[in-house]
C-alpha cells in the first residue's frame, strides 16, 4: 500500500479531500476558515513527503471543484510549491488541475508555476 | 431614566448615512423583487446571534411577512428598502416601498382593524387564507405580526411611498 | 445589466455586527447573493466575494475587543463605481502594520504586488502571508484606501469597476 493512501485526511464541513492512489489528489469545496494551516498544512505537508517516500515521479491535485478560498489557502499552496521546488533530487512533478472560469484559479497557479519553475505544471480546463 | 446604551450612541454618531434616531443593523435596497428565502435565511442567523431567541423569532417573522407583501404589492417602482435598527429599547423592522394610492389607503383601513382587534382579526384572516381566494394574504401576514409576534404595527406615507415598521421590545 | 438606482449617499447594503468569525461565511454570501441577483453580472459578484472575505477577515481578526468595536459593511453602487467599505476598531499595531503594507502595495501595479507577495510568502514560511490585501488588487481589480476616523476607527474602500 502506498504511503500517500495512508496519509490521514481532516474532516472539515467545507471540505473533502480525496486521494486516489498511486498519485492523485481532489480537492472539492471551499477553505475560508480561520487559519487553515492549522488543520491543513500538516496534512499538505504529509501528502508531500508520501509522495517523496514513493518515489512518485508526478502527483495530480485536482482542484477544479475548490470553488472559493481565502488568502491564507492560498498561502498552502504556496508552501507546497516551495517544497516540491526544494525537494531536490528526489522530488517530483506537482501537477495542478484547475478550472479557467475560476477565478482564484486563474490567477493565483500562473503566478505559482512561474515561481515554482520547471517542478509546477498547470492544467487549464 | 434608563442608563444610556453606550453602543447605541456611538452606533448613532457613527452611522452618518441614517437619522439618528435609530441605529442601524441591517439596511439593504433592492431594485428588483428579491429572493426571499437567501435573504430571509440571513436575516433569521444574524437575528439569532444578534437578539434573544424570543427576539430573534420575531424579528425573522416580521421580516418574512412585511417583504413578502412589498414583493406583491409593490407596484410603481422595483425598489424596495429592508431596514432592521435598534431605536432605545426597541427593535424595528421596516420596509419600505413604493405602491398605489389606492392600496396605500386599503392598507392603513386595514391596520386600524387589526389594532381595533388584533386576536378576533388573526382568526378571521386565518380561516379566510384558508379559503380559495389569494387576496386577503396581506392581511394575514401583518395580523400574524400583530397577534404571533406581538409587534406593533406603524405606517409611515410620503406620497406614494410607503414604510410598513414593526416594532418590539427587545 | 448594471443597476439603475439613483446614486445617492445611502448605502445598498448596511450591516453591523460583532467582529466574530461566525459572521464572516454569511455576510460573505449574502452580499454575494445581493450583486448577483441585482447586477446579474456572475464575475461583479465573485470579486464582490473575494474583497469581502479578505476585508472581514482582517477587520474581525485584528479588532480591539469590547462592546464598541462593532463592524459595519457598506455597499454603494453606481454606474461607474461599485465599493465596499468596511468599518472596525483595528489594534494600534496592526493598524500601522497596515498602512505599511497599503503603502507598499500601491507602489507597484496590482500583477507585480501579487506575485512579490508570493515570493515574500514563499521566502517566510513561518510568517503570516498577508496575501489578502495584493489579492484584492490583482483577482477582485479592486483598489484599497484607508480612512481613520475622529472616534479612532477605521474605514478600509475597496473600490473596482462594475
Amino acid at each position: 500500500m502506498s504511503n500517500l493512501s495512508q496519509v490521514d485526511l481532516p474532516q472539515l464541513a467545507s471540505l473533502e479531500l480525496v486521494i486516489t492512489p498511486p498519485n492523485s489528489i481532489a480537492m472539492r469545496g471551499t477553505i475560508a476558515i480561520p487559519d487553515p494551516g492549522l488543520l491543513l498544512g500538516g496534512c499538505f505537508r504529509r501528502m508531500h513527503e508520501a509522495a517523496i517516500a514513493d518515489a512518485l515521479r508526478e502527483l495530480s491535485v485536482d482542484v477544479r471543484q475548490l470553488t472559493f478560498v481565502n488568502s491564507s489557502a492560498i498561502r498552502l499552496f504556496v508552501d507546497w510549491s516551495s517544497w516540491v521546488a526544494n525537494a531536490g533530487g528526489g522530488g517530483y512533478l506537482l501537477r495542478f488541475r484547475t478550472d479557467r472560469r475560476i477565478t482564484w484559479q486563474r490567477t493565483s497557479f500562473a503566478v505559482l508555476q512561474s515561481l515554482g519553475g520547471k517542478r509546477i505544471a498547470l492544467d487549464v480546463e | 431614566m434608563s442608563k444610556v446604551d453606550p453602543f447605541l450612541t456611538r452606533g448613532t454618531a457613527a452611522s452618518g448615512a441614517f437619522p439618528a434616531a435609530s441605529a442601524a443593523l441591517i439596511h439593504v435596497t433592492w431594485d428588483a423583487s428579491p429572493d426571499l428565502e437567501q435573504f430571509l435565511g440571513f436575516i433569521s442567523a444574524y437575528a439569532k446571534g444578534r437578539f434573544s431567541n424570543s427576539v430573534a423569532e420575531r424579528v425573522t417573522l416580521a421580516s418574512t411577512e412585511l417583504l413578502d407583501n412589498a414583493v406583491r404589492y409593490g407596484s410603481l417602482a422595483r425598489d424596495c428598502t429592508y431596514r432592521l435598527a435598534i431605536d432605545g429599547q426597541r427593535v424595528a423592522v421596516s420596509v419600505q416601498n413604493t405602491t398605489m394610492t389606492t392600496r396605500i389607503e386599503m392598507l392603513s383601513a386595514q391596520l386600524k382593524r387589526l389594532e381595533s382587534a388584533p386576536e378576533q382579526v388573526y382568526g378571521s384572516e386565518l380561516e379566510r387564507s384558508m379559503g380559495p381566494s389569494s387576496g386577503r394574504r396581506s392581511m394575514l401576514g401583518l395580523a400574524r405580526i400583530r397577534h404571533e409576534a406581538e409587534m406593533r404595527i406603524e405606517l409611515d406615507v410620503d406620497g406614494n411611498d410607503v414604510t410598513v415598521r414593526a416594532v418590539c421590545s427587545r | 445589466m448594471i443597476s439603475t438606482l439613483p446614486s445617492s449617499t445611502e448605502p445598498l447594503i448596511f450591516l453591523r455586527f460583532r467582529p466574530a468569525w461566525a459572521y464572516i461565511d454569511g455576510v460573505r454570501e449574502f452580499c454575494r447573493f445581493f450583486c448577483e441577483t441585482t447586477y446579474r453580472q456572475q464575475d461583479l459578484a465573485e470579486r464582490a466575494r473575494v474583497v469581502l472575505q479578505e476585508t472581514l477577515e482582517n477587520a474581525v481578526k485584528y479588532s480591539t475587543p469590547g462592546q464598541l468595536s462593532e463592524l459595519e459593511v457598506e455597499v454603494h453602487a453606481d454606474r461607474d463605481s461599485f465599493r465596499i467599505s468596511i468599518t472596525s476598531r483595528p489594534d494600534p499595531l496592526h493598524l500601522q502594520t497596515l498602512k505599511n503594507e497599503l503603502s507598499h502595495l500601491t507602489m507597484l501595479d496590482p500583477e507585480a504586488a501579487y506575485l512579490s507577495a508570493f515570493v515574500r510568502a514563499a521566502n517566510e514560511p513561518d510568517s503570516p502571508a498577508r496575501l489578502g490585501l495584493a489579492r484584492m488588487r490583482y483577482e477582485a481589480r479592486f483598489e484599497l484606501h484607508l480612512d481613520e476616523r475622529a472616534d479612532g476607527r477605521v474605514r478600509i474602500t475597496a473600490t473596482g469597476k462594475p
